[in-house]
């Protein structure tokens, strides 16, 4: 058995797929660690279904590999037994929700506790087992059904979990709800996730990072900045965030006190030296952690600690050249409230 | 019209008083087309999957030949088959000339094209995101077959009930290969037509009665199987 870095769960090489003429997705290199949740995220038709559809073995590469790497002491089940997808156009058989739910375990001849099974996989995807196993396929509603598949998939308890657009075309209580249901299992079962979405705001809140695509390729690995709150009224109308052993962060009023803050890591300054009279309300010391070439771009992503915090901040190679940044650099990030924005 | 009338009333009293002759071709008739069917679900339902699920070159080739072959005419598929089970054809050695065995191949080979066709028919019109789901849920190919049937199975039911239809009523194959032998090879409709022929008119029509009523219950099962699956 093959057993390369363990920590690496998918390996991409020279990946290339066209179709339908002039749509060809190129992907020269990926990797995505185990328990790693990755985002993909880019506009309609940029490749990001096709590339789900590559890394979950449904289409084959025209050119280049795509490796599912074995854990240390895996056993080897058909790589269809270890990742599963939950296609963009999520489908159901035409048999009860119990039945949906049951099914991957039925092909698998798994038939122990079953009842107990789906009916955990029901609550876990947020829907009443007593009320939903009974009721037929379409006796749902277009967020039901997609829990429902959901629910098909956690049951399988995969290696990876792949989801397509998982929040297209439903309502809100459902996509809160499939969020949760994601970091949860982030969480609970150290599963791989690979989500793509066309709402980077909701993707952030369920990846550690995002990879964006455009045409096909992937144009760069977007780092951003979740801040939790909770907020409170704060000087000259705008509210504030504690951060521990680290002072305040300051925002422009937020829909409610627990609202969460989206700061892109490219509004961030780095600045080696404390400023002083700022029109930027935010300035945070703070230590390089990490450092990282984003692929593709003339782009680096430094990790900043500041107290109990993480920051991630994009800055161009030149300018890291010229700021003589390195882990271990004390360093202030400087941005404005305003850049701060509302999930 | 009283002679009609009158024909009716006999072939009742036949069926009810249990006439050994009648009720041998009735039983003959269920043997031979149930064999047939069961047959032509076996072969026909997967290779109607295969023709309908997998683009491969000359699909449409083939599936045009099978269309065409729903209207084969039953004294065509006699002829053949009496050409290959007669004494001096190949599978002479077989002994199936005037068997119930040798209508059950002929039937079978009459009614594959409508269990094919429809099939395949079935499975294209099934939504195209199923293949992928099931494969993605760890479905193995032999089960991607049998849920796929499943999926479909109020139109792969249809295409056997539509089988079974003209299994049950075909006469062409019933009397070149059975040959209508009394209390052996003799059918409801090789029967129909040698007692009419005859002026018996009383079992031919209790014959008749009982064919109308098998394809009635066949059908009426299908409906009620309709309503269930909803």
């Amino acid at each position: 058995m093959k057993v390369e870095n363990t920590s690496h769960h998918f390996l991409v090489r020279d990946l290339e797929y066209a179709y339908s003429g002039n749509f060809r997705l190129q992907v020269p290199h990926l990797v995505i660690d185990r328990g790693q949740s990755l985002g993909i995220s880019g506009p309609n038709g940029c490749g990001k279904s096709t590339l789900l559809r590559l890394l979950a073995f449904l289409e084959t590469p025209q050119a280049g590999s795509i490796e599912l790497v074995q854990a240390a002491g895996g056993d080897t089940k058909r790589l269809h037994h270890r990742i599963t997808l939950l296609l963009q156009d999520h489908y159901l058989l035409k048999r009860s929700v119990f039945e949906n739910v049951a099914y991957g375990l039925r092909v698998r001849g798994d038939r122990e506790n079953l009842r107990d099974r789906v009916f955990r996989a029901l609550q876990d995807s947020g829907l009443d087992p007593e009320r939903f196993a009974g009721r037929k396929w379409h006796e749902l509603s277009g967020g039901e059904a997609r829990r429902v598949s959901l629910a098909a998939r956690l049951i399988l308890k995969p290696e990876a979990l792949l989801l397509d657009e998982p929040v297209a075309n439903i309502d809100r209580e459902s996509a809160l709800l499939i969020k949760d249901v994601i970091n949860t299992l982030k969480e609970r079962d150290n599963m791989t996730m690979i989500i793509s979405s066309h709402d980077q705001t909701w993707l952030a809140g369920v990846t550690d990072s995002i990879i964006q695509m455009r045409d096909g390729k992937i144009t760069g690995l977007l780092y951003e900045n979740s801040l939790q709150g909770p907020w409170h009224p704060d000087i000259d109308g705008l509210w504030a965030m504690d951060i521990q052993d680290a002072g305040k962060i300051y925002a422009s009023k937020p829909p409610a006190p627990y609202s969460r803050g989206i700061l892109d890591p490219a509004n961030i300054i780095i600045a080696t030296r404390e400023q002083a009279d700022l029109s930027a309300q935010n300035l945070l010391r703070g230590t390089v952690e990490s450092m990282e070439q984003i692929h593709y771009t003339d782009s680096i992503s430094v990790k900043v600690k500041t107290g109990t915090t993480h920051f991630a901040c994009t800055v161009t190679h030149h300018a890291a050249e010229n700021l003589h940044i390195f882990p271990g650099k004390t360093v202030w990030l400087i941005f404005k409230a305003s850049s701060i924005i509302w999930e | 019209m009283g002679y009609l009338l009158e024909g009716v009333q006999q072939g009742i009293g036949l069926l009810f008083s249990g006439n050994i002759e009648t009720w041998s071709a009735i039983a003959v008739s269920l043997q031979a087309s149930l064999l047939s069917i069961t047959a032509a679900l076996i072969i026909g339902a997967p290779a109607g999957f295969v023709l309908g699920y997998y683009e491969f070159p000359g699909r449409r080739q083939i599936r045009a030949v099978f269309d065409t072959l729903l209207a084969l005419p039953t004294v065509v598929v006699g002829l053949v088959v009496y050409g290959f089970v007669s004494s001096r054809g190949p599978l002479g050695h077989m002994e199936l000339l005037f068997t119930v065995s040798g209508i059950v191949v002929a039937q079978t080979i009459l009614i594959l094209p409508i269990v094919i066709s429809l099939t395949a028919s079935a499975i294209e019109s099934l939504d195209m995101r199923l293949g992928n789901t099931l494969i993605t849920l760890g479905a193995s190919r032999r089960q991607i077959v049998l849920t796929s049937l499943y999926e479909a199975k109020i139109a792969v039911l249809t295409a056997a009930v539509t089988a079974y239809g003209r299994a049950i009523s075909e006469v062409g194959v019933s009397m070149m290969i059975g040959g209508n032998i009394k209390w052996h090879t003799r059918t409801i409709t090789t029967a129909i037509a040698l007692e009419s022929g005859k002026g018996n008119f009383a079992m031919g029509i209790a014959l008749g009665l009982v064919l109308l009523t098998i394809a009635f219950t066949v059908n009426a099962s299908l409906i009620i199987l309709k309503k269930m699956s909803k």
